[in-house]
């Protein structure tokens, strides 16, 4: 009897110890793409960098970058101050407990590029992938943009 | 005996004559070159088959010899004469394409800088701070047609200030498509 009692406890406490396991939590990537938007219209530039991973790619039309500094160099620094009211409208979205991607068009405003210079109406495609690094944190790992004509506002 | 001697005569006078031949291999032609060495061999071979008359032997051997060793250095010339003349034709394409290709890449960089020039000129800026209050903002009208050229759908689009400009996204567009 005391026998059977110890093997009771001790497959007790096994069953415990396996279902302890949590199942990864799947992201919620619109709202990583929103906190992502965010810092864009609040030309919060310390926050866009804390969210590009450290082997991002970046490409549009005949452009590519490698690497979160060239890529905040090139594409946030040197964008940031020509662009407001930033919106994305996802066409295609997708997670898994590694990756989170989210697909489809944007708008924004094109600041003049001097005095006497017209607004402008930028629209274009675009593809956002967050990946998990080592340390379970989100960062965007790819950045894909297509940009159409931009329209003179009216 | 005297046969003997004789033809090492001869034999001698062929040797001094190759040399002489080779050392000045660039001055003489091929075709006197083979008209000489025919011409002594000829006259040597005659002299010793004619043993009654050497002296006709050798004028008509020389002769003989002289004709066919002309014959064979000009052929020989004119085979050295066609290879350099392809040759230069070679080089004279290549030295074309290179012409042509240089010609090109200098083509490409005018229009390059014609276009991208308007958006910077004092007219081109005249006509964009005019545009405004005339109401036909880059329009056809405009100076600088290509750059602001409408389509079907809207008005107008802003001009590319990066066309030509190979480390920006769209170098090969008139009109900007760089927003975001």
């Amino acid at each position: 009897m005391k026998t059977y009692f110890g093997l009771l406890l001790a497959a007790a406490s096994l069953a415990s110890c396996s279902t302890d396991k949590k199942p990864a939590e799947a992201v919620n990537v619109q709202a990583l793409n929103q906190q992502f938007i965010g810092a864009w219209n609040s030309r919060n530039t310390a926050q866009l960098d804390t969210l590009l991973a450290d082997d991002i790619q970046y490409s549009q039309g005949e452009t590519h970058f490698k690497g979160k500094s060239e890529v905040s160099d090139k594409w946030v620094h040197a964008t940031l101050g020509t662009i407001t009211d930033l919106k994305t409208y996802a066409t295609s979205s997708g997670t898994d407990t590694q990756t989170a991607y989210e697909a489809g068009t944007f708008s924004t405003e094109v600041v003049p590029e001097g005095p006497n210079m017209p607004r402008g109406e930028g629209e274009g495609n675009f593809i956002l992938l967050w990946k998990k690094n080592a340390k379970n944190a989100w960062k965007l790992s790819y950045v894909q943009l297509e940009g159409l004509p931009v329209r003179v506002r009216n | 005996m005297k046969k003997v001697s004789l033809l090492l005569a001869l034999v001698m006078i062929f040797a001094s004559v190759f040399s002489i031949n080779t050392q000045a291999q660039n001055k003489i032609s091929s075709h006197a070159k083979g008209a000489v060495i025919g011409g002594l061999g000829g006259a040597a071979a005659g002299a010793i088959i004619n043993k009654r008359n050497r002296v006709v032997g050798g004028a008509v051997g020389g002769a003989a010899g002289a004709g066919l060793g002309y014959a064979i250095g000009k052929n020989a010339d004119n085979k050295r004469k066609a290879e350099a003349a392809r040759v230069a034709a070679a080089n004279r394409a290549e030295a074309q394409r290179a012409a042509a290709y240089r010609a090109g890449v200098a083509k490409g960089n005018a229009v390059a800088k014609s276009s991208a020039a308007p958006a910077g000129s004092p007219t081109a800026a005249a006509a964009l701070a005019a545009a405004p209050a005339a109401g036909v903002m880059y329009t056809l009208n405009s100076n600088s047609q290509a750059a602001y050229a409408p389509t079907a759908s809207s008005g107008a689009y802003l001009p590319n200030e990066s066309y030509g400009d190979r480390t920006s996204a769209y170098p090969s567009s008139e009109v900007r498509r760089k927003s975001w």
